[in-house]
């Protein structure tokens, strides 16, 4: 895909920044555990954290396409690092953009663009995962209080945010439409975190358990309308849908990178290895459908930014970037073999972090579903 | 009947492996995987049990048996702990079996004869691959062989008393004791983090020509069949959990196990996994019947160890987010399979050994 | 010293779902797997541990199909000398008396100081047929063991009784014992002795082997799953509700 000059020119500025600041961290982030508060700054200072918000909020006043490809660029070197900026961006600072009024946009929006603050999403439950309008967490009106009871499960970023939308019903047996969207802040009473997972990948992003114990949140922090919290997620989990397409990619082409650097050097029984025709099949193989994967990316986020729908070419971006990318880092370490197993190369990893992009934001299946019923009718 | 017949040898090992697995193993394999330790009690009782040298003759301690009955306990053990299971493999093919095929008397009264007392050998080999400088080259001296520049992986290395060293390119084994001067060196590894693998460099080791003896591919043929068991074991063990997991988990007010799109992701390891079972129990008897194996070797290992890592892939996949945490044993299918399928050398490679067998 | 173990192939049941077959008298067995009943292989290694302490011999007996060679065969694997099966076919359906019967009737002829069975099998659960060999013989016994040690022609021996209380005895040769599970640490076969164990011959006697008629004293009518009752409630609400509905429950059934 031809890029205008813009998106190129942003494309190279990005990726400059990627390769010099956080491919350097990659390696100790995922070893350590270690979230990259540095990098968030260092995110912040370049505007980087609110690239599709206007100016007037802070933000880098660019939009959906140069979000996907910074999102692409960052996880090209570090899944971790990526999924922050995909987690903070499409799920922490868009919701309140999207549905906020003016005065949670300046109250919250305006700290999460400049970076002083984690924005988080808090919709996955124990028991309500794919089928997310299964929500348990309950909100009860109070006088000019929301009483929040309940538990949320797998909450990128969760226990360092300071700012987390979240879901909670009013009543269970309206279904989604008993759902509604609310902003509570770190340090209220009644709301604390649970334990952090232990990940197979993307160790050095934070995945917390939110535990809301008689939480009272002040009525200011309904995000939209009450019951219409369902389709806040909605229309988030679509745009976000593109960041993870993103960031899928960007971590398949981390892999290929990692390929062509080591075909290129290495040498089999005296011959260079690049010139071998198996190696040649399955790069040839990976890397179109890598570019298959970013065509689709970029449409999406495209259409987005032109206003037309695009339910079903997000849901398309992500199955299909996460799939090629699942299958991309696990042929790097078939190219590799027993090196690729150890930490002196940064296969082994991208393959670990590659595997939520199946997973997180709606599972693969769940994106076939949205896109065959996109196709087909309901 | 199936096409898999077992004798009543065979059928009594499995059972009584599978009633140690499931008494000892069962309680402590996550145990093992978590502290990333080389779980040497274990392997103890495994070597009183014969498990470590189970081709070995009996004039050398071992029990004797064949490639099957090697290939019913890995897989049973492996399904438990993979880490365990090549371990167990490593050390009867890679070292038991070498050592009974090519060694000489000195090697196999020494070496061989340790066995079964405990001592575990190690496998050292170069990837195959990448840059040349690192491949072991040997020259004679005198009476010696020198060794320059080696660099790549020891199986068993954290606790194996001796290695055996493959250089491919004059097919020889070389067989030194740990302390003839090799650097070793921990290695973090993506899986079998329980089954001491360490990485090894040295620029220059001198040792007695004697140390050195040929070989030809049974040994690598059995070598793939054993890690081929080892990965069936851990194929079987993902399925087993993905079938548990799904008729448990509910969404959408019904158990996952109803949805077609779940029910394909486990249907395709569950059909992967019947054909990896003939396909490793085939080579097994091709093996014990002493026909060429190295066709069928080959295609077992390319075939068993990519179903192993799809059922590590489709396994997390059905667990949702629960599977990429390490609160389920699942994540760490997937890491043990990859890490086979690639430990011995890359697929691609065993493919073109197809190829010029079938073709060429 | 002269041994033999009593043992029995019994479907392991603990985490199998069982179901009865149309016949109303047995189990659907075609999907389960099938092992030495569990008290039994403390009974087997107790006659090893004994045997490699004070000498002699150990004979494995097992009244069962032609499958239970394979327990046989094990007990073989593990240590004992001779193994005996007494083809289960000549005589079903069988109860605890007429398997005890039979049992006695191929002891008798042997030569032995001690006899060692299981407490309890796990599918029949009927815990008599150590105690009526012994009645039979005309020899004591004791039930439950837990520690069972040889001095001077004597037993000493260890049972647990109710309440967590421990008996002591002192039982003269020969005599029978019915071990608890726990006793010891039972071993696994090696390969090498299973190899071994694999070519050896196992005797099997049949109905005319036995002298005289043995019979049931009791008929087997019928096997059922008990009716399940329904008495789960799933409580519903918030926590302070659930918590409190809960609590009331509690109170009605007098528990608080
Ligand atoms: C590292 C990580 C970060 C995350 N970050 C966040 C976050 O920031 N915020 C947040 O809210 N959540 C987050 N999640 C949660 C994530 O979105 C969920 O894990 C995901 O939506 C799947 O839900 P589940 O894990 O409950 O799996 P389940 O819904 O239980 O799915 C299990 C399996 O069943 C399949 N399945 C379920 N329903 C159907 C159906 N109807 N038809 C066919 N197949 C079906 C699924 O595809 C899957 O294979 C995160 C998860 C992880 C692991």
């Amino acid at each position: 895909m031809i890029l205008s000059k813009r998106y190129q020119e942003f494309q190279d500025w990005v990726r400059q920044f990627a390769r010099k600041e956080v491919a350097p961290r990659a390696k100790e982030l995922d070893k350590k555990e270690e979230f990259p508060r540095d990098l968030v700054k260092r995110m912040a200072e370049l505007k980087m954290l609110g690239i599709f918000i206007p100016e007037e909020y802070g933000g880098a006043g660019l939009d959906t396409l140069c979000y996907a490809i910074a999102v692409e660029e960052v996880g090209r070197v570090c899944g971790s690092t990526g999924i922050f900026l995909a987690a903070h961006s499409s799920l922490g600072v868009f919701p309140i953009y999207h549905a906020g009024d003016e005065k949670q946009k300046s109250r919250w929006l305006i700290p999460l663009v400049k970076g002083e603050k984690i924005g988080s999403f808090g919709l996955t439950e124990p028991n309500a995962g794919s089928d997310a309008a299964a929500t348990r967490t309950t909100a009860r009106l109070e006088g000019d209080f929301y009483v929040i009871n309940g538990i949320k499960r797998f909450i990128t970023s969760g226990s360092i945010a300071d700012i987390i939308v979240f879901t909670a019903t009013q009543d269970p047996s309206k279904g989604h439409r008993g759902i509604s969207a609310f902003v509570v802040e770190k340090g209220t009473r009644g709301f604390s975190y649970g334990r952090n997972e232990d990940k197979l990948g993307l160790r050095g992003s934070i995945t917390s358990e939110l535990i809301f114990e008689d939480c009272r949140i002040p009525k200011e922090n309904l995000l939209g309308k009450e019951g219409e919290g369902f389709k806040v997620f909605m229309d988030t989990l679509d745009g976000g849908r593109i960041s993870i397409g993103a960031l899928a990619l960007g971590i398949g082409e981390g892999a290929l990178d990692a390929i062509i650097n080591f075909v290129q050097q290495a040498q089999e029984s005296g011959q260079p290895l690049k010139k071998n025709q198996w190696i040649q099949s399955m790069v040839a193989e990976i890397a179109t459908e890598l570019e298959s994967a970013r065509l689709l990316v970029y449409q999406a986020a495209q259409l987005k930014d032109v206003g037309i729908p695009f339910i079903k070419e997000s849901a398309m971006a992500k199955y299909y970037a996460s799939k090629v990318g699942m299958k991309a880092t696990s042929i790097a370490l078939e190219i590799f073999g027993a090196d690729g197993l150890t930490d002196e190369y940064p296969v082994e990893r991208f393959m670990r972090d590659e595997k939520l992009m199946e997973i997180g934001e709606g599972t693969s299946e769940i994106q076939k579903i949205v896109i065959a019923r996109q196709i087909l009718g309901k | 009947m199936g096409l898999i017949i077992f004798n009543d040898e065979q059928t009594l090992i499995q059972n009584e492996v599978k009633k140690f697995v499931k008494d000892k193993l069962s309680p402590i394999a996550d145990e093992i995987d978590k502290k990333e330790k080389f779980p040497e009690e274990i392997i103890t009782t495994l070597t009183e049990l014969g498990l470590m040298t189970i081709m070995v003759p009996e004039d050398y301690k071992g029990a004797g048996l064949d490639c099957t009955s090697l290939c019913i306990a890995a897989e049973e053990l492996s399904k438990e702990c993979a880490s365990i299971g090549l371990v167990m493999v490593v050390n009867n093919c890679l070292v038991g079996y070498a050592l009974s095929r090519y060694g000489t008397q000195f090697q196999k009264t020494q070496y061989l004869n340790s066995l079964s007392d405990g001592v575990i050998g190690g496998y050292g080999f170069c990837p195959e691959i990448n840059n040349p400088e690192r491949l072991l080259k040997s020259e004679k001296k005198g009476g010696n062989f020198v060794l320059s520049r080696g660099n790549g992986f020891i199986l068993n290395g954290a606790v194996a008393e001796f290695i055996l060293f493959s250089n491919f390119q004059e097919k020889k084994f070389l067989l030194f004791p740990k302390q003839a001067g090799l650097k070793l060196k921990n290695q973090y590894i993506l899986g079998m983090r329980s089954a001491g693998i360490v990485r090894f460099e040295f620029n220059q080791i001198e040792v007695p020509e004697t140390s050195s003896f040929s070989f030809d591919n049974k040994v690598f043929d059995l070598a793939y069949i054993g890690f081929s068991a080892v990965g069936l074991g851990i194929a079987r063990a993902a399925l087993d959990s993905a079938i548990k997991y799904a008729k448990e988990r509910k969404q959408f007010g019904r158990p996952i196990c109803e949805f077609p799109m779940v029910q394909e992701l486990i249907t395709k390891m569950k059909i992967a996994v019947e054909t990896s079972r003939l396909l490793v129990y085939e080579s097994a008897k091709c093996f014990d019947n002493n026909e060429d194996s190295s066709l069928i070797a080959n295609i077992t290992r390319v075939y068993v160890t990519e179903t192993a890592v799809l059922c590590g892939l489709n396994a997390i996949q059905v667990y949702g987010g629960y599977g990429y945490t390490k609160d389920y044993p699942v994540e760490r299918y997937l890491r043990d399979a990859k890490t086979l399928q690639v430990l011995l050398g890359q697929p691609y490679l065993a493919k073109s050994l197809i190829a010029k067998e079938i073709l060429l | 010293m002269e041994i033999v173990v009593c043992i029995k192939r019994v479907p392991q049941t603990a985490e199998a779902e069982v179901k009865v077959d149309p016949s109303g008298r047995d189990i659907v067995k075609d999907r389960l797997t099938f092992d030495i009943n569990e008290a039994d292989s403390y009974a087997l290694e107790q006659a090893i541990l004994l045997k490699e302490k004070y000498g002699g011999s150990v004979t494995a007996i097992s009244l069962g199909p032609a499958e239970a060679e394979d327990t046989l065969r094990i007990a073989l694997a593990k240590g004992a000398d001779n193994a005996l099966r007494i083809k289960e076919e000549d005589f079903t359906p069988l109860d605890g008396y007429k398997t005890a019967l039979i049992l006695y009737n191929i002891i008798k002829d042997l030569k032995y100081n001690v006899i060692l069975t299981g407490c309890i099998a796990t599918d029949d659960g009927y815990s008599q047929v150590g105690p009526i060999i012994a009645e039979l013989l005309g020899i004591p016994h004791a039930t439950l063991v837990t520690e069972l040690e040889i001095k001077d022609e004597k037993a000493e021996v260890v049972r647990e009784l109710e309440g967590g209380l421990l008996e002591r005895l002192e039982i003269n040769l020969p005599a029978l014992f019915a071990v608890q599970t726990g006793i010891n640490e039972p071993r696994y076969a090696s390969l090498l002795a299973i190899r071994r164990a694999a070519k050896k011959e196992i005797k099997t006697l049949g109905g005319a082997d036995i002298q005289g008629e043995v019979k049931s004293l009791s008929v087997l009518e019928k096997l059922y799953v008990p009716p399940v009752e329904r008495r789960a409630e799933i409580l519903s609400g918030s926590m302070d509700e659930i918590s409190e509905k809960l609590v009331q429950i509690i109170k009605e059934k007098g528990l608080l």
